[in-house]
């Protein structure tokens, strides 16, 4: 085998060990899939993400994952940040906090427009200032701080003020209320994705004709990784802005930069 | 006579049809090489960084380790040969030296504890973390382009026109080394 051609089966091999993380849907700005945040902690962070974004346009993904099952947290996080698009697709101005609990790994992924305001350093001393609360499982506080501190310092760089939390909590929508939006979002967004997979898996057989003259062991990989996911698509589902919540991500992108921790 | 004009028709209908396919097949693989070209400026971006960042850290370590000479020379010289490397097959060669010799400058630290809680330092360690962690994100995405491209260029028919129009194919891939990416080098 060439090596060129095993250098190519070696991506596709990973790009298979990382697809779990890679079905994984945003939630909103918070995304506890460890379920360690309770509830009005979730609302509270949320809050403070949506007011990041009105006052500065930067979007904050905040993601807890119960383990990394064994793949390295930048990979993690650099897939998460592109599959969900955060930040706007035009300026690339993201943030994606990503903690995971077994693993007791942290990691800041910082979007292509964000990296002269938040340097590498920086991203590990908001990641070593979270340490503490970590440790004593007060996640809650370590999100909000690290978010209070991004916000503030994004605010300082673009010469703008976040405002305070309100003062007097507004009361939380009725539990029995309709479809909540995200999950109508949700649903749109998958039916769309179904259809577009449809679509390319045509394609894809229609395709499969040219790869005729190859041993199956060369095109049913590229067969494979032709049908596969959208890398990037599923980025921005937008128009179900309601004032300061969560609108959907943008399809902005990350080269990897931001820093690791551990606690 | 009517013959002669109906080959004359025949043949002026396939040229058209061949013409246009090579000029559809001629545009889609320029638009794909200029992909590999952006991502492989990227991936120079990357590796620019990353060098422009070692003195500082070699200064830094220098402070606290001054005997280990053999480790800033050894640095020094990988980082002069990836600054001087043209080609992207050099400077991925010689990016794979200077992963070599950062590795033992980082053994090194192990030794000096004091080092190692100096917030100086944790930010110089944090921003060569990204740094490499910028390189591998870039790679990947232009080994990507790279196999869109060829993949195009080898499907039929495009390698029949690919050749005419001076397509070639592109060989320089990065070729990961699993363990490097599975244990990044600067953990915490």
């Amino acid at each position: 085998m060439p090596p060129a051609a095993g250098a190519l089966l070696l991506c596709l091999a990973l790009s298979a060990a990382a697809a779990d993380f890679g079905a994984l849907k945003p939630r909103g700005y918070v995304n506890d899939f460890a379920g360690v945040l309770r509830p009005e902690a979730a609302d509270e962070l949320n809050e403070a993400c949506a007011r990041v974004e009105k006052a500065t346009g930067v979007q904050m993904a905040l993601v807890i994952l119960p383990s990394l099952e064994g793949e390295p947290i930048e990979d993690v996080a650099n897939l998460l940040f592109r599959k969900w698009g955060v930040g706007q697709k035009q300026n690339n101005e993201g943030l994606l906090l990503l903690v995971s609990v077994r693993d007791r790994r942290t990691r800041l992924e910082v979007g292509y427009g964000l990296e002269a305001v938040i340097p590498d350093g920086y991203a590990g001393w908001i990641l070593r200032e979270m340490r503490p609360s970590l440790r004593a499982g007060d996640y809650r506080g370590a999100l909000l701080a690290a978010v209070e501190s991004l916000g503030a310092r994004i605010a300082e760089a673009k010469g703008v003020r976040i405002p305070a939390a309100a003062g007097s909590r507004r009361p939380a929508p009725p539990p029995e209320a309709v479809i909540p939006w995200w999950l109508a979002a949700a649903g749109g967004l998958g039916l769309l994705l179904f259809i577009s997979a449809l679509a390319r898996a045509q394609r894809a057989a229609r395709g499969r004709r040219y790869y005729g003259d190859m041993p199956a062991a060369v095109w049913l990989p590229m067969f494979w990784h032709d049908a596969g996911f959208p890398t990037r698509s599923s980025g921005g589902f937008g128009g179900f802005d309601s004032g300061d919540s969560f609108g959907g991500f943008g399809g902005g992108d990350s080269g990897g930069g931001g820093a690791s921790s551990d606690w | 006579m009517k013959a002669l004009a109906i080959l004359l028709g025949v043949l002026l209908l396939a040229g058209l049809i061949v013409g246009s396919k090579a000029a559809s097949v001629n545009n889609q693989l320029v638009s794909q090489r200029e992909a590999v070209q952006a991502a492989w400026a990227q991936v120079d971006v990357a590796l620019q960084r990353r060098a422009d960042l070692i003195p500082n850290l070699v200064e830094t370590v220098k402070g606290f380790a001054a005997q280990e000479r053999a480790v800033f020379e050894e640095v020094a010289r990988a980082r002069a040969a990836l600054l001087n490397a043209r080609t992207p097959g050099e400077k991925i060669a010689a990016n794979q030296g200077l992963d070599t010799a950062i590795g033992r400058l980082l053994m090194v630290v192990e030794n000096y504890p004091q080092l190692r809680s100096n917030e100086n330092f944790l930010r110089l360690q944090d921003e060569l973390a990204g740094s490499e962690n910028r390189i591998a994100v870039e790679r990947r995405k232009y080994n990507e382009a790279v196999q869109r491209y060829n993949t195009t260029l080898g499907l039929f028919p495009n390698n029949l026109f690919a050749g005419v129009l001076g397509f070639q194919r592109i060989d320089d891939y990065f070729r990961t080394d699993p363990g490097a990416r599975t244990a990044p080098p600067v953990k915490f």
